[in-house]
């Protein structure tokens, strides 16, 4: 009994400390991730292994010492077909780089894929959706219940879930902003993420999440101008001391207008260009454009989804990655790596692919390190991800022992058939 | 301390001496080897400042110098650098070196006893200077940032001292500080058709030589035969430059983005403006001397606050103006140095000295990576008559320091360096 008050002090000291201490260490034995196309590693338009292997989730399971981190791999050129660059001058040319899709390799894993995440689906489908689109909801899930339901039953012990961009996503890359078309219902989202975080919770796994990035700052919709650029300089052409306007549906686009990028080909055919001026004369079609109305929606819709997983996470204890931020600081000062400043820029930036949507592997690299430096928060202990290998910058040593990566092979091949995704481009 | 390299040259007119001495040899980029006998001592000499480089050490020192003095002598130093990567970039399996070259900085002094109380004296030295160069440009991944930093300069510093008694002198000299700086790095480009990083441009920034001015001041007091005490203070000097941007354009490897590339880069040499205040220090020291035996204790501190940032400014392009930022805080070192006559032609030396670095982490750069030193010293001297020659060694150790993920440019990872250098002077009364 003498021991006793001894006892008691050291449990009263010991007591703040675990009160306030730092998270539990996380057990990476089973890892699972939720999500879209952003989850998935798609680069250029395409899911295609030579990315797969460097999504985010996948850096973050090799960080981890994972070795058995399955994906739902899809041989080269991938589907859709990757896209790539084919020229930039005397206009920037993207293209598929092949004119045959490349094929599922791992079909035949008899338990779930580690990397649920399916390109094109919105939180709705992650909960609920099996299969039956005759696309990559069916190769990735196979039938064997939703993202949510396959990594339940798998009794994970770590879960990163990145889920609700497609839910404003298509608005920006429709040009329209209808709620319950384009955009989820903010009620709908609010309560299908609390179903999400609950379910999640109730594996006992540690749960991490990301809010969404403001689809309005992606090069899809920012990099052409709604105004008429003389293709020769790339510099708006000036008429009485300013730009003109190009002609949208409504007539000459208010500024504050957002252009996207799949109004190039119709800019090349003259289309939205002033007669006098050498166009067409007749309007772009509301799909390639973003009015300032239709912007504001989808930028408020983006907060108001947030300010949804911010409540629901916190109350669930889920830490949150602020990916909103993250797209916000490249958008405005770019990221320095290294001294080379990342922009959002579109083809020049770094981060970007050709789809001026979905990231580069550089990009994914970055959340990567994103999503550690959260959990190494939380209690995890993950090196980050040596960007090196995807900055294309030469070291003068031996680098055998970096992580084998697959580079980028534009073969100088020529595909003839240039399909309409992106065909043209006014300015690099 | 990675490279550095000195050069000097000399201008038959104007005799002007171009060096930059490396950074190894004090924290930051100062300069503390400036005659082989104080250097024996570790530098801890501002209470003897017993030879013409009292005109760098302590102004006042040259009133109780004897006859006509010419002291002049130079520093081989041999420096020695390595960088290794942290994550996320460049990553713990990159290496880099320093381009290591040998240096030279000189001093020459002359002193002049006016009568018993005056003297005047005149020195070239070098407080302050810096090259750093990394090896294998074409490669080194740092060169974004930096591939060569130099700063390069030299004081010619009139002074004057006075004997207010016999065991009391003040000194007060002219800081005439030339200086130039050059900055050689390449321009990133991302090559849209692989979408990574290309070398665009080689950009070398050069300044003219220019000058600015200070004062210095010191006083020294021997209170007994056996003690003396120096205390001495050199005030921060400004220095703004003017010089030119040039843009070499390198090929990327596709002519269409090698045109892009071109027409994008600045034609012609842009004129460029940036300044450098460069740090006041202030020295004390007390030396004692016991039959053979003569020791000596200094403390310097330095006004490294002076230094916050590096502002480039492109009067013609304004959007190519930047700031280096630096931050750095006032600094100490401390410099202890012991003496043994050995008969009348001959005396040995020893020293250690620690100098702190005035640098934050997230200022550890491939400009200028710095971090604590110690010195170890080891000298020597021979006299006969009017002769005397001083000869010292140092190696100079940096502490091996990491960046703490904290660099401005998200170079991170960890500096580690050393330095050898040897001194000669030669001293000679008339």
């Amino acid at each position: 009994m003498r021991h006793l008050p001894k006892t008691l002090f050291l449990v009263l000291l010991a007591a703040p400390a675990l009160a306030q201490g730092t998270a539990p260490t996380i057990n990476f034995a089973n890892y699972y991730s939720i999500g879209d196309s952003l989850a998935s590693g798609f680069v250029s338009g395409s899911l295609v292994v030579t990315h797969q292997v460097n999504s985010a989730p996948a850096h973050i399971a090799r960080q981890a010492g994972i070795t058995d981190f399955q994906i739902p791999s899809i041989s080269e050129p991938g589907i859709p077909i990757e896209l790539r660059l084919t020229a930039i001058s005397p206009a920037p040319i993207i293209a598929p780089k092949a004119t045959a899709l490349g094929a599922p390799t791992n079909l035949g894993l008899t338990r779930s894929y580690n990397n649920l995440a399916v390109p094109g689906a919105t939180l709705a489908d992650a909960l609920v959706r099996i299969g039956g689109d005759n696309g990559l909801h069916d190769l990735i899930l196979r039938r064997r219940g939703s993202q949510v339901a396959q990594t339940v039953a798998a009794r994970p012990s770590v879960i990163t879930v990145w889920i609700g961009n497609n839910d404003v996503l298509g608005a920006a890359v429709r040009g329209q902003a209808i709620d319950g078309v384009t955009l989820t219902p903010a009620a709908a989202f609010r309560s299908g993420f609390q179903t999400l975080i609950t379910t999640l919770n109730a594996t006992g796994a540690r749960v991490f999440a990301a809010n969404l990035p403001d689809v309005t700052s992606i090069p899809f919709v920012t990099t052409i101008p709604p105004v008429v650029v003389n293709p020769s300089t790339g510099q708006p052409v000036m008429l009485n001391g300013s730009p003109v306007p190009l002609i949208g549906p409504s007539g000459p686009l208010p500024t504050g207008s957002l252009v996207t990028l799949a109004a190039s080909s119709l800019l090349a055919q003259g289309v939205g260009i002033p007669t006098a001026l050498g166009g067409r004369g007749t309007p772009l079609p509301d799909e390639v454009v973003l009015d300032p109305t239709e912007r504001a929606t989808i930028v408020d819709r983006v907060a108001v989804n947030n300010q949804a997983i911010r409540d629901i996470c916190a109350t669930a204890n889920v830490p949150v990655l602020d990916m909103n931020a993250l797209l916000r600081t490249l958008s405005t000062q770019g990221q320095v790596v290294g001294g080379v400043t990342y922009t959002n820029a579109f083809l020049t930036g770094g981060i970007f692919s050709y789809d001026g949507v979905h990231p580069t592997e550089m990009g994914y690299a970055i959340v990567a390190n994103e999503w550690i430096r959260m959990m190494n928060a939380n209690g995890g202990s993950l090196p980050e991800v040596d960007l090196l290998p995807f900055t294309g910058i030469s070291a003068p040593v031996s680098r055998s022992s970096v992580v084998p990566h697959t580079a980028w092979e534009f073969t100088p091949e020529a595909y003839a058939a240039l399909l309409a995704a992106f065909p043209t481009v006014d300015r690099p | 301390m990675l490279s550095a390299s000195l050069r000097w040259s000399a201008a038959a007119a104007a005799a002007l001496l171009l060096l930059a001495a490396h950074r190894s040899e004090a924290a930051g980029f100062a300069i503390f080897e400036q005659g082989a006998r104080g250097m024996g001592f570790a530098g801890a000499y501002t209470a003897q400042a017993a030879d013409g480089s009292a005109i760098f050490h302590n102004a006042a020192g040259i009133a109780f110098l004897k006859d006509r003095q010419l002291y002049i002598g130079g520093t081989l130093i041999r420096p020695s650098a390595a960088f290794t990567g942290a994550e996320p970039f460049p990553g713990p399996t990159v290496t880099e070196k320093g381009d290591v070259g040998l240096l030279v900085p000189p001093s020459a002094y002359y002193t002049h006893p006016f009568s018993e109380r005056v003297a005047f004296g005149v020195g070239l030295h070098t407080p302050f200077g810096l090259e750093t160069k990394w090896a294998d440009p074409d490669n080194y991944s740092g060169r974004f940032i930096s591939t060569r930093a130099a700063l390069k300069g030299f004081s010619v510093n009139p002074t004057i001292a006075f004997k207010l008694e016999d065991r009391l002198a003040v000194g007060v000299g002219l800081d005439v500080r030339f200086s130039s700086l050059q900055l050689d790095r390449r321009v990133p480009v991302v090559n849209p058709f692989t979408q990574r990083i290309v070398d665009g441009a080689a950009v070398h920034l050069k300044s003219d030589t220019n000058t600015g001015f200070g004062f210095n001041v010191g006083v020294l007091a021997k209170p007994s035969e056996t003690l003396s005490i120096g205390a001495s203070y050199r005030h921060k000097v400004k220095v703004d430059y003017s010089g030119e941007a040039t843009f070499e354009p390198l090929s990327t490897g596709n002519s269409d983005l090698d045109l892009r590339v071109r027409a994008s880069l600045p034609s012609g040499a842009l004129p460029l403006a940036t300044s450098i205040e460069f740090p006041g220090f202030a020295s004390f020291g007390f030396a004692k001397t016991f039959g053979d035996w003569t020791f000596e204790a200094d403390v310097n501190w330095y006004q490294w606050n002076t230094f916050e940032s590096l502002r480039l400014t492109f009067e013609t392009d304004p959007r190519l103006n930047e700031t280096i930022e630096e931050d750095y805080s006032n600094s100490f070192q401390y410099r202890f140095g012991l003496e043994r006559v050995l008969n009348d032609s001959w005396a040995m030396r020893g020293g250690y000295f620690f100098d702190e670095t005035p640098s934050p982490a997230a200022s550890m750069s491939p400009i200028l990576p710095d971090s604590n030193r110690h010195g170890f010293c080891l000298g020597g001297s021979w006299t006969s008559g009017t002769v005397r020659l001083d000869a010292a060694a140092w190696y100079v150790r940096a502490a091996e320091r990491s960046t703490e993920g904290a660099n401005r440019d998200s170079y991170n990872g960890t500096y580690k360096s050393h330095a050898l250098t040897l001194g000669v002077s030669l001293g000679y009364s008339f």
